[in-house]
């Protein structure tokens, strides 16, 4: 009795092998490479979409975060993993296209499948709420002058290139005081430490909310919905378009098949109405499917030349 | 506030809460205690699992795991000179040593009542100051940021047992090893031969793990135990009584801990270090510090629990992080809708109020379990080295590669700790050199940016009013170390 019972098994075992061969894609847990720190923006970003996407994809998604070089070691990871469709990352603008123009990635856009953008956040010039600044024409008549200072987030960043593009616009140089993220920017903005800053919608959001800041151009073509008050930087008169995105991508070399089923997730995931309110608090949403993030990614990409070109960073 | 106070307390007893200020605050001190995993880490878990939870329930199970994740680095700092947080760090000074003398269990104590009392001083100015504290953090800017670095490295003297000179060398070892990586003002790779794990510099947790544990361990195979007296139990000190006077030294420590804990961009690690310090400058006996001085593990832990409520008091004022940990818990907030600034205490008072007590209840959580457990964690330092040796270097693996997920800051932290351990024997100080690792980075930032805003006029440093009155507490703090070795040869 007990070893018919343990042939059953067997047999039960060695005929269930072909199907977990041969099984349709995806029979384990994708990893999703995070190129950056736990907590931060992209990670939430990939966070709440592997939670959702629990309900539609039939195997977990498992963050693994792969932080440092400005999330050049994160994209790298991503460009060399396996093609079988187990591994997918995150991307994030400019510093995926900044890499590759200081010529320091060991990767091209070739190496990427973009998947979808999720996240655009669009560029803003503050100034503190007690500023004399009104418009950026005063900052821009203030700056021919005196010398200005303005917080950027550092050298080769989004902010940094806002910085260069406001100064060519406008004829003026405003010095650029490099800051290690987005906290160090709020306090020199608030404290009065720096004339200007150079940030991003999402970073202070709660601070023009409740009044400490004031925003003196968005740097979108042209407003925003959410914002249709704050005026863009090209209407004042000055060509200054940035932001910074967040998406998805999987390794160039995959198989259609993969890419179809990842695909139809992350549009089931996009249209889930749960998903959607829990990014509405978190992500300042823009959704790029597949085509028009690869087409966004390398408009992007010749910016960043021209930028290198002109101030190495 | 008032008013939104018991609102606020009736959150706080709902069952759900309690249970995850409970669930929090011991996972939190277990994450804390293993090196590697961090709180910052933690709560960034925890985000999208918050989510469906009540905004209440998932606050205090955040702020749960960085309480208790700031107070468990503590434990293995102390009984395995391991620091579990780059903040535990000053604790194993003094810790260590008294754990070798068979007062492991003593020194748990101290460390949990000052963790305690830190923390709840803190809590209380994020309770009662937090709008006034906010504004005044915000006064620090670049050059205040670079002297508060100076503050730092001035413990360099102090930290020096023996030679100044090899102290003094030690610090310069650690600023040079600071260069290495991405110039923050011009963005100019240095020293990075490229390698692309050294653009951002030298990952600060593998080489802290290197230089106390791995160095630890080699010291160690040339012995039986950790624990040094033979007669000692440490199982039998359940009842022995905490050291008196340490009051002053635990209020200090937690002023020091939420003032610098509100500045983002210093930190805990950083509060721990001004606190040893400055414990130790106005101690009658600073020569027994790092031999096993309660004081300084009372300084160390008081400090870097006291940041805890300061880190919050940007964050939910003004949406400024002040560390790592307060930042991912920003995420946390933002999750629920619930947006840093004035309304977070009118209109959210009730849940914002039932966090800030949730904090705590979190401190009284880990006093408890703390006080419970000491005894029976500070047994760990009887086993025989031949199973804790093998125990410690496994986790120092763990723990160096979970952080950022790299096998090459396994071979760092190897690097660190055979380099750290022939530095320490020819008397140089391991923790000299962490400090000038640490605060390298800031010192150059704050100098470099201050010097874009002046325009190259190095009167900055002299003109602003807390620059003068930092000067002064510089002073302070190195004038008595450079007297007192002439005063101990004068009388010798």
């Amino acid at each position: 009795m007990k070893r018919t019972f343990l042939w059953c098994a067997v047999a039960a075992f060695l005929l269930s092998l072909p199907f977990a061969a041969f099984g349709a894609y995806p029979e384990k847990p994708v990893t999703l490479i995070v190129a950056s720190e736990p907590g931060g923006g992209t990670d939430t970003m990939a966070r709440l979409f592997a939670k959702f996407a629990e309900k539609y994809f039939p195997q977990p998604f498992v963050i693994e975060n792969r932080p440092g070089a400005g999330g050049q070691i994160g994209f790298e990871a991503l460009a060399r993993a396996k093609k079988d469709g187990y591994t997918i990352g995150t991307l994030y603008t400019p510093h995926v296209a900044a890499h590759i123009s200081a010529k320091r990635a060991k990767y091209t856009l070739e190496d990427f499948v973009p998947l979808f953008n999720f996240v655009s956040d669009p560029g803003v010039v503050v100034v503190n709420a007690a500023s004399p600044f009104k418009t950026l024409e005063d900052l821009v008549t203030a700056a021919k002058d005196k010398k200005l200072n303005g917080s950027t987030s550092g050298p080769g960043g989004d902010d940094f290139f806002a910085l260069t593009q406001l100064n060519e616009a406008a004829g003026i140089e405003i010095k650029s005081v490099p800051e290690k993220g987005s906290s160090g920017q709020k306090a020199a903005v608030l404290g009065g430490h720096v004339d200007v800053g150079f940030m991003n919608w999402s970073q202070i959001k709660p601070n023009f909310q409740s009044g400490e800041i004031r925003i003196l151009g968005i740097m979108t073509p042209e407003r925003t919905a959410e914002l249709p008050d704050v005026p863009t930087c090209l209407e004042q008169g000055y060509r200054v378009i940035s932001d910074s995105s967040r998406g998805f991508a999987a390794p160039a070399g995959v198989s259609e098949e993969v890419l179809k089923a990842l695909d139809e997730t992350f549009r089931k995931v996009l249209d889930d109405a749960e998903f959607q309110a829990a990014a509405k608090e978190q992500l300042e949403m823009n959704v790029l499917d597949g085509p028009a993030y690869k087409a966004y990614l390398e408009e992007l990409l010749t910016v960043t030349d021209k930028a290198f070109e002109k101030e190495p960073w | 506030m008032t008013e939104q106070l018991l609102p606020a307390l009736t959150t706080l007893l709902e069952p759900s809460v309690l249970l995850a200020v409970f669930t929090g605050t011991i996972g939190g001190i277990l994450v804390g205690a293993i090196p590697g995993l961090t709180a910052t880490m933690a709560v960034a878990l925890l985000i999208p699992v918050t989510f469906g939870m009540n905004p209440a329930a998932g606050l205090a199970l955040m702020g749960g795991v960085y309480s208790g994740g700031m107070y468990g680095g503590a434990i293995s700092a102390i009984l395995l000179s391991t620091p579990g947080t780059p903040a535990a760090a000053a604790t194993s000074f003094d810790g260590y040593p008294l754990a070798r003398q068979g007062k492991g269990g003593m020194a748990l104590a101290v460390a949990t009542v000052a963790s305690f009392w830190g923390g709840m001083l803190s809590t209380a100015a994020l309770l009662l100051l937090a709008p006034a504290l906010a504004r005044f953090s915000l006064r620090f800017g670049a050059p205040e940021y670079f002297l508060l670095s100076i503050m730092g490295l001035a413990s360099i003297v102090t930290l020096t047992k023996g030679n100044m000179v090899k102290g003094l060398l030690s610090g310069v070892l650690g600023l040079l090893l600071a260069t290495v990586g991405m110039d923050p003002l011009s963005g100019y790779l240095r020293f990075s031969f490229g390698v692309v794990e050294l653009y951002d510099g030298i990952s600060f947790m593998p080489a802290l793990i290197g230089l106390f544990s791995v160095s630890q361990i080699l010291e160690l195979t040339a012995e039986s135990r950790i624990l040094q007296e033979v007669g000692a139990d440490p199982a039998t000190l359940k009842r022995e009584p905490l050291p008196k006077g340490l009051a002053p030294t635990i209020l200090r420590g937690g002023l020091i801990g939420t003032l610098v804990g509100m500045l983002p961009g210093a930190g805990a690690t950083i509060s721990a270090f001004i606190s040893y310090n400055v414990a130790k400058q106005l101690s009658p006996k600073p020569e027994t510090f790092g031999k096993g001085n309660p004081v300084g593990v009372a300084a160390a832990e008081s400090a870097n629990n006291g940041c805890v409520g300061g880190s919050l008091i940007p964050l939910l004022t003004l949406g400024i992080p002040g560390n790592s940990v307060a930042a991912a818990l920003m995420g946390g907030l933002l999750i629920h809708g619930l947006i840093p600034g004035p309304e977070l205490f009118t209109r959210f008072g009730a849940v914002t109020y039932g966090f800030i007590l949730s904090l705590f209840l979190a401190n009284v959580l880990f006093l408890v379990l703390g006080l419970t457990c000491a005894p029976l964690f500070a047994r760990v330092v009887r086993l025989p080295n031949a199973l804790l040796i093998p125990a410690i270097a496994v986790l120092s693996v763990v723990g160096s590669y979970a952080i950022n997920n790299a096998l090459f800051d396994v071979w760092l932290m190897l690097a660190f700790g055979a380099t750290g351990y022939f530095l320490d024997r020819a008397g140089f100080s391991l923790g000299a050199l962490v400090l000038g690792l640490i605060l390298g980075p800031i010192a150059e930032l704050g100098f470099g940016q201050s010097l874009i805003m002046s325009d190259g006029s190095w009167r900055i440093f002299f003109e602003r009013p807390l620059c003068l009155l930092l000067w002064l507490l510089i002073a302070a703090l190195l004038i008595p170390a450079f007297r007192k070795p002439r005063r101990a040869k004068a009388s010798a």
